[in-house]
């Protein structure tokens, strides 16, 4: 096995596989599914080590956001709907709090993966408009309005629960 | 900020599932991305790696070039039986020694139809659309037998086009249609190709053949009219 690939490999691996492990474990429906995401992310990594490709972090999650993207359309295709209710069903909470999770949920996808990127994941707003191939001026329009409707959200439930008390 | 915007984005740090990850399901995770240098990438590439799948060109070749041995062989049988069963046994016994005198013989060997070459079956890229149980399609080869192979290497990664159909999915989304060999089966995540190899959406492929021949409209599987037809992988 050639040294230089190896080497190459093992400090993308060291910098990046436990923030890229962490990102699949919150997309993902299970531990076991986002260790084999991890693993094709590693395994597409190491590749581009063969080819002498440059893998700094942003890179490799560009890899992850694909291999998720791959994954989501393969599993929404694949299970037919009596399956999904048994998933849902049967999958474990993503998070412990139940109201944060509708939230996030109810909006948009574009918004929601900027909030999560940068409260979840630890970007910057500069990193998040290079993974998402998008101006930074957007990033930081697309996390306010993110914030605000969270936080409506949030608040309506809030409401709506002491209504019911 | 707002308040109510910092008490909001509080709720959503602590929800954080990354925060409830353990050391062991890092650990478990680490070891099985490291292991991924281990069973070289090459090989994970379905059928074998891009250099194996070069490597069978010679064999193919050889193959091609019996097949092509042996249809000359019949040609060259077929022209000397012809000619010596319509010629008359007296012209046979010496060279013609005017051109006035093998005109008979170049008329009698011309007319019978050639021998059928045997030995050798192209593709006709006639293929029809299997669903599979879960509705997805795939365009599968109709072609039973064919030992005639292209050479043209197609790379990329399966996914569904938009007509829900396996075929290469382009990093820029466009697709490119793909017909599979015969005896192709459809799971619910791929398809299974005749020796059992499977292909599963999101998975990079490299499919030796080339583009269908003929006119055929491969329906929702190539909505763009042209299709790769795999014949190695």
């Amino acid at each position: 096995m050639e040294p230089a690939r190896q080497e190459h490999f093992l400090a993308a691996h060291s910098a990046c596989h436990d923030k890229v492990y962490r990102y699949f474990r919150r997309r993902a429906a299970d531990p076991s599914t986002a260790e084999d995401l991890c693993a094709e992310v590693f395994r597409i990594a190491w590749e581009k080590c063969r080819q002498d490709q440059e893998l700094s972090v942003l890179i490799v999650f560009g890899i992850a956001r694909n291999v998720l993207r791959n994954h989501n359309r393969s599993a929404v295709r694949s299970l037919n709907l009596a399956q999904q209710l048994e998933r849902q069903q049967t999958r474990e909470p993503v998070s412990d709090d139940g109201e944060v999770r509708d939230a996030l949920d109810r909006l948009k996808p574009e918004d929601r993966e900027v909030l999560l990127l940068t409260y979840w994941d630890g970007f910057t707003s500069s990193e998040v408009a290079e993974l998402l191939e998008v101006s930074a001026t957007a990033v930081r329009m697309r996390l306010h309005r993110a914030r605000r409707h969270l936080s409506q959200l949030l608040r309506a439930e809030q409401e709506t629960e002491d209504v019911q008390r | 900020m707002r308040h109510e915007e910092t008490a909001a984005l509080e709720r959503l740090t602590d929800a954080d599932p990354g925060v409830a990850v353990t050391e062991e399901e890092l650990a478990r995770s680490r070891e099985k991305s490291l292991a991924v240098r281990f069973t070289d990438s090459e090989q994970l590439v379905p059928g074998g790696s891009i250099d194996a799948f070069h490597q069978r060109r010679p064999r193919r070749r050889f193959r091609l070039a019996a097949g092509a041995g042996l249809a000359a062989a019949a040609v060259l049988a077929g022209v000397f039986v012809a000619s010596s069963l319509s010629a008359p046994l007296n012209e046979q016994a010496g060279p013609a020694a005017t051109p006035s005198a093998a005109a008979p013989e170049t008329e009698s060997s011309a007319s019978p139809s050639l021998p059928e070459i045997i030995g050798a079956k192209a593709a006709t890229g006639a293929a029809e659309i299997v669903v599979g149980a879960n509705g997805n399609k795939a365009a599968v080869s109709t072609d039973q037998g064919v030992n005639v192979f292209m050479d043209a290497l197609n790379s990329g990664k399966l996914g569904l086009n938009s007509g829900g159909c396996f075929a290469e999915i382009r990093p820029d989304g466009t697709s490119m249609g793909l017909i599979f060999p015969f005896g192709t089966q459809i799971t619910g995540t791929g398809v299974i190709l005749p020796d059992g190899t499977a292909v599963n959406v999101g998975e990079d492929f490299a499919f030796g053949g080339g583009l269908a021949p003929g006119t055929r409209d491969p329906g929702v599987c190539s909505p763009t009219g042209a299709a790769f037809l795999v014949q190695s992988w």
